[in-house]
């Protein structure tokens, strides 16, 4: 028996399998940095938007439009967001890191939509949706199905969606504001608050203002 | 770091498998660069006279083999061997079709073949009986279903007279004439095995003679057999891997040829397929259990601490990453339908995002695997003097790992309820 080989094979496959991982983790870290990145600009730019409200009082609807994209930046960090928790696990302290700035962000988000809604007399049609992927919600993931297709069919609809267990105290506030139960899944629709799952026909009935856009648009205004 | 951070038990047996996996190729491949390293150093060996060359009984065993029998016979009287040193042995063990019919014909216009006919009993007891009816210095089977390069039996010889140890001589076994996808996968396959019967011969742990024309001293086979009567044992079916056990077990030399060339008919349907691998891994199993005290022993070198736990980890290590894949396969199956149900049928077409490619330590893993793979089919296909194609190899690549853990699944669920294949006696 030639012992050397069997040292010679763990000393290279050790190897390979060290390196394998280090190069796995400096991507998945790269990855974490740009959602940090783009954390960052989120933040700058809200910032930037908030700012320019206070100084001019009359600052114009037309200008307003970058919230609009603000909000699908968010989307995207979301979605980018979502997949790096199922990379790395729901646990791990980067991610929710990152996640707890994302529910900061949203909430800056949601305030300043609020503002432009009286500013400018226009009605977004905003949700609050407060999950939980705990194992406790069995119905949270149904509840993101239909909140993404609405979402997908409509562009007036501005959802924000909140890990309920995320340990932050602007989101506990929000929580004890909107009067968000411990049953989750939980939607807060026009400033009330409905516990448990609601399937697209329920949310339809809850949303009637959707459903009337929808009747309204022309044939090619419409995405369904 | 993250990944060991935030590692599932799952996850963790996953990597273990892998590391092992990797391992035992990585040995593998050092072995082999090694060995040939050492072997260009060495003078090249001179052939032998044909004098000198040893007799060789050459018995096929044969069930209902009409379609392919009188095939076999020829290429075997085609062999480059002295007609006086060389008998053929066809065992009807009990076929019911012509094969009794062209074993005797053949018989009657070649006198180096001799037919002989018997109730079926299995393959172990034909070739029992041929090795009873002959009494020359080597014995070798080939199944009916498979046909010999002319240079065959002389580079196996060659490799008895070379070394006076050697017990038993195993070819390269590779598939005839592929006509589906199912046969050019197991074309690349056995591509593989080539490679691995070769290392296995450089490190002493050949633990399988195969039925297409494995050779074997007869003084050794009968020294490690109890009785002189029954050499070839039923043993759950595959009499094959019980005697490379066997030998193994008593210390004797299996030595292979990677330029020996068999070429044989494989399974053309996924049933068929199965039914085959399923004696095959079951038969493994339950010679392995018969063999256990070789298992993890040091007093065996590389088949005792290497080859033989690394393939029994590989057996439950595929029936467990088949499960996790079936129980992953079927949840996704669920939330599509949950997802159908509560928000309808959406057709959109994904943005490609470099961000979304999965860039997991376990995909970096499989994808060395499989570039190891690929630098074992290479050498392969170096030592056998043979090419691989692209198609088979892709084909190996794409179906071998979804559908062989279902009949690693198979084996091991019938080994452990100890319910043997029924199949057909002698194959």
């Amino acid at each position: 028996m030639n012992y050397k080989r069997y040292l010679l094979a763990f000393i290279i496959t050790s190897t390979i399998f060290v390196t394998t991982i280090l190069i796995s983790n400096k991507l998945s870290e790269d990855k974490l940095l740009q959602v940090r990145a783009i954390e960052e600009k989120m933040s700058i730019d809200i910032l930037s938007l908030e700012t320019q409200f206070e100084l001019l009082q009359e600052l114009s609807c037309g200008q307003i439009t970058e919230s609009t994209i603000l909000s699908s930046e968010l989307n995207t960090l979301g979605s980018k967001l979502s997949y790096m928790e199922g990379q790395l696990g729901t646990n791990d302290p980067e991610v929710i890191r990152l996640k707890r700035r994302y529910s900061i962000l949203q909430i800056k988000d949601l305030l300043l939509m609020r503002k432009v809604i009286d500013k400018c007399d226009i009605a977004p049609t905003v949700v609050l949706y407060f999950y939980s992927n705990d194992g406790n919600c069995s119905a949270c993931k149904r509840q993101g199905y239909v909140l993404n297709k609405l979402s997908n069919d409509h562009d007036d609809l501005r959802i924000y969606a909140f890990d309920a267990n995320l340990d932050l105290s602007a989101l506990r506030t929000l929580v004890r504001i909107n009067k968000v139960g411990a049953s989750l899944p939980a939607l807060v629709i026009n400033g009330k608050t409905y516990n448990g799952f609601k399937s697209l026909s329920d949310m339809k009935v809850l949303l009637p203002e959707l459903i009337e856009e929808t009747n309204t648009a022309t044939p090619d205004q419409t995405k369904e | 770091m993250l990944v060991f951070c935030t590692m599932t038990i799952d996850m963790t047996i996953m990597y273990a498998l892998l590391y092992i996996s990797l391992y035992f190729e990585v040995f593998l491949l050092i072995s082999f660069i090694s060995h040939n390293k050492n072997k260009s150093n060495q003078e090249p060996q001179a052939s032998v006279h044909k004098d000198c060359l040893p007799e060789v009984t050459i018995a096929v065993p044969c069930y209902n083999e009409e379609k392919s029998l009188a095939a076999t016979l020829t290429s075997l009287l085609a062999l480059d061997y002295p007609e006086n040193k060389l008998h053929i042995l066809v065992v009807n063990d009990g076929s019911i079709d012509e094969t009794s019919n062209i074993a005797h014909k053949f018989a009657s216009e070649y006198k180096q073949i001799t037919a002989l006919d018997k109730e079926n009993g299995g393959k172990a007891s034909a070739m029992n009986m041929a090795l009873s009816n002959s009494n020359s210095e080597l014995i070798g089977c080939l199944d009916a279903d498979s046909f010999v390069d002319p240079s065959a039996l002389m580079l196996i010889a060659h490799q008895f007279i070379n070394d006076s140890e050697v017990s038993a001589v195993t070819p390269a076994i590779m598939i005839d004439n592929p006509k589906n996808i199912l046969q050019m996968m197991q074309r690349a396959e056995y591509m593989a095995g080539i490679f691995m019967r070769r290392v296995f011969s450089m490190i002493d742990s050949i633990i399988v003679t195969p039925g297409p024309f494995s050779i074997f001293r007869r003084a050794d086979i009968i020294e490690v057999s109890e009785c002189a009567d029954n050499v070839w044992l039923h043993a759950h079916g595959t009499e094959d891997f019980e005697m490379g056990l066997r030998l193994q077990s008593n210390y004797k030399r299996i030595a292979n040829e990677p330029l020996a060339k068999v070429m044989t008919i494989s399974p053309d349907t996924l049933y068929s397929l199965y039914r085959q691998r399923i004696r095959w891994m079951y038969g493994f199993l339950m010679n392995t259990w018969d063999y256990k005290h070789m298992v993890g022993n040091i007093k065996y070198g590389n088949i005792g601490i290497l080859v033989l736990p690394t393939t029994l980890v590989s057996i439950f290590g595929g029936v467990y990453v088949f499960g996790l894949l079936l129980t992953n396969i079927v949840s996704y199956l669920l939330d599509a339908l949950v997802h159908v149900y509560t928000a309808g049928f959406t057709l959109s077409v994904p943005r490609f995002d470099w961000f979304y490619i999965n860039t997991s330590a376990l995909i970096f893993m499989v994808l060395i695997l499989i570039l190891v793979l690929l630098i074992i089919l290479h050498y392969a296909a170096q030592i056998s003097h043979t090419r691989v194609r692209k198609r088979d190899t892709a084909l190996y690549l794409l179906l071998y790992g979804l559908i062989a853990p279902v009949w690693l699944t198979g084996a091991v669920v019938r080994a452990t309820v100890g319910a043997e294949s029924k199949w057909k006696v002698i194959r």
